[in-house]
């Protein structure tokens, strides 16, 4: 995990890269349709609202050095991983690369997806709580041990499903694992902060 | 990574973690689930926080330990306890006095 100066720098430059990418390839490449828009908004916008969130005198936590290294370097992950995947577009747009490579750019997008949802996955239950002791609103570590498994799980599936099936059936399961993986990461923090009052006042393990 | 084989070398550094899977848990606390002299328990604990397996949290005369384990740290520990995964001593080598002493 890099320092926290060099986190930050690498995601604005992540971040920074792929917006003047998408504005010249919008503006100079024809028939490049708008809706690649939409994930560079979607990490902008998330960005921007964990780092407000953490400089808010209203939050209940104090982020760690940690926290916010790991937040900025997964977006700044995403956003280069983003820069490119839009690169190639333009490139096999333009015609500047043959079209006989797109199935095998197709293909490597989708392991790098797999491959970052299982380092991700793997760091998770090494975050430690932002909560002071005792005062967590849910059971952190739990849910980011559970959480932890489950998306490196889901990141070997994709990963080893763009590996072996046909491009079309491959985009569909992946897309199908991860939406579940979200879903599932959802109702189990739910599942916690519902549960968590009982859990907590559970009486330590016998020697 | 040596560091982290090491750290789960010891059975006692295991059931530490094993423990801290359950909640986090001050220095005390699991001292209680051991019959082993304080300074012993102070070095498995360093043990584990210099291999960044657990992170320690003082308030006060307190420190609380966390458990911060990656998911691969997580099955090497599985993994070690299942197979009982030990280091044994080194064998110290068999100098001529030792065995003249032997075969007194």
């Amino acid at each position: 995990m890099p320092e926290r100066r060099t986190s930050l720098v690498f995601a604005l430059a992540s971040m920074l890269a792929l917006v003047g990418l998408a504005a010249w390839g919008l503006a100079t490449v024809p028939g490049l349709p708008p809706r690649w828009l939409v994930p560079i908004v979607i990490v902008a916008g998330l960005w921007t609202y964990v780092e407000w969130v953490a400089r808010s005198p209203r939050t209940a936590w104090t982020p760690t050095a940690d926290i916010m290294r790991w937040h900025r370097t997964v977006f700044g992950v995403i956003a280069l991983f983003l820069a490119v995947k839009f690169a190639a577009r333009l490139a096999f747009t333009a015609e500047a690369i043959d079209p006989e490579w797109i199935p095998l750019a197709r293909r490597s997008f989708g392991i790098t997806v797999g491959l970052m949802f299982t380092v991700w996955g793997n760091y998770l239950p090494k975050l430690l709580s932002p909560w002071p002791p005792g005062r967590e609103p849910f059971n952190w570590q739990g849910v980011h041990r559970f959480v932890g498994r489950l998306v490196t799980l889901a990141g070997l599936t994709v990963m080893i499903v763009w590996l072996v099936l046909p491009l079309d059936i491959a985009r569909l399961v992946s897309a199908a694992v991860v939406l579940g993986t979200c879903l599932i990461v959802v109702g189990r923090k739910l599942y916690s902060v519902a549960t968590w009052p009982v859990e907590r006042d559970r009486p330590l393990p016998g020697r | 990574m040596s560091q982290v084989f090491k750290a789960l070398s010891d059975p006692s550094r295991r059931r530490v973690l094993q423990l801290l899977r359950e909640r986090p848990m001050t220095a005390g606390e699991l001292a209680d689930h051991f019959d082993v002299s304080k300074p012993t328990m102070s070095a498995h604990f360093a043990v584990l926080r210099e291999a960044d397996l657990v992170d320690g949290a003082k308030k006060g005369t307190t420190i609380t330990y966390h458990l911060k384990m990656s998911v691969l740290e997580e099955a090497l520990l599985d993994f070690a306890e299942t197979f009982g995964l030990q280091v044994k001593p080194a064998r110290r080598s068999a100098t001529p006095r030792r065995i003249a002493r032997r075969e007194v």
